[in-house]
């Protein structure tokens, strides 16, 4: 069985859900779930988010076409949006000021419960039409976490609403 | 391992860490603070953009040679407890595992010491970050290195 998720806290500017493996038998080592952008029932994100039509984490994960990984993790982890490394700005003003306004998430994984043997929980995000054909063009998170069924994480949506964060 | 910066802010840096290897034998690796080695990743290099902004403060803060303790204090916010420490600025650190492929792997952990303690001669009287995790190759990782500046967070 895969991962599973139930919304368990919304605000206009942050999803979050509980985690929960279903357990797989034979002793694999990781297990892994879909979290969903279909605009459908929950667990969906856009379908989680519209309580809070024109909020910004409801204009996050609408954003589209999301076609390819790279894009799907800029807005969802805010990789990719850096200036130059080691680039040396000679001007009070912060480089690439453009960069810092782009809207974009931070998403965490906490686990709650662990097991021994268990793997670390993680996520990534990657584009819908990769994984799921109703999720096409848009951002959907990939979860990998416990094959021990009853396991849990938290994990959360964070838009980064400001510079000041 | 490696580690590279993928997103910055005047508070914020984000760094994604991959593995290296194919033992299943624990690695770590020390992030720098020195305005002489010029490093791709180097605290204080990375945050010369924003020169004068709280991070770049903060990473630029002399703390006591030798004391881990101090360096803990202003990355990890260990041991602010008291009601006067919350004016004291500091840093947190967050491990966000991107990929994952065993379970036999060793766990990501973030940690902070003054730089001569870990033996980076050139950071010596600065807080460096010393991350540790698995060896495996392509296990990555993001970490999150960010100013916490506001008391309502």
């Amino acid at each position: 069985m895969a991962l599973t998720f139930s919304l368990i806290e919304r605000t206009p500017y942050r999803l979050r859900y509980l985690v929960t493996a279903g357990g797989v038998p034979g002793g694999v080592p990781t297990d892994s779930g879909i979290l969903v952008n279909r605009d459908g029932p929950t667990p969906d994100l856009r379908g989680d988010a519209k309580v809070f039509l024109g909020s910004p984490i409801w204009n996050l994960v609408s954003i589209n076409p999301i076609t390819d990984v790279t894009e799907a993790r800029r807005f969802i982890f805010g990789d990719g949006l850096s200036a130059a490394p080691g680039a040396v700005q000679s001007q009070p003003t912060p480089l690439n000021t453009e960069q810092l306004q782009v809207p974009r998430a931070h998403v965490y994984i906490t686990a709650k419960t662990r097991t021994a043997g268990d793997p670390q929980w993680a996520v990534d995000a990657i584009n819908g039409a990769a994984v799921d054909a109703q999720s096409t063009g848009y951002v959907v998170l990939v979860v990998t976490g416990s094959p021990t069924q009853g396991q849990l994480a938290y994990l959360d949506i964070d838009f980064q609403h400001t510079f000041d964060r | 391992m490696i580690y590279q910066i993928v997103e910055r802010t005047p508070y914020r840096l984000r760094f994604l860490l991959t593995a290296e290897g194919d033992i299943l034998v624990p690695q770590c690796v020390v992030i720098p603070n020195s305005d002489t080695l010029n490093l791709q990743g180097d605290l204080r290099n990375s945050t010369r953009a924003y020169l004068g902004y709280p991070l770049a403060n903060l990473v630029r803060t002399p703390i006591t040679v030798g004391s881990q303790a101090a360096a803990r204090r202003i990355f990890l916010g260990d041991t602010l407890v008291t009601v006067p420490d919350i004016e004291v600025p500091r840093a947190h650190c967050k491990l966000t595992p991107r990929k994952v492929t065993t379970n036999l792997e060793c766990p990501w952990a973030v940690d902070a010491n003054e730089g001569s303690n870990v033996g980076v001669v050139d950071s010596t009287g600065f807080a460096v970050l010393v991350v540790c995790g698995p060896s495996l190759e392509g296990e990555e990782c993001y970490l999150d290195f960010y100013y916490e500046h506001t008391f309502d967070r």
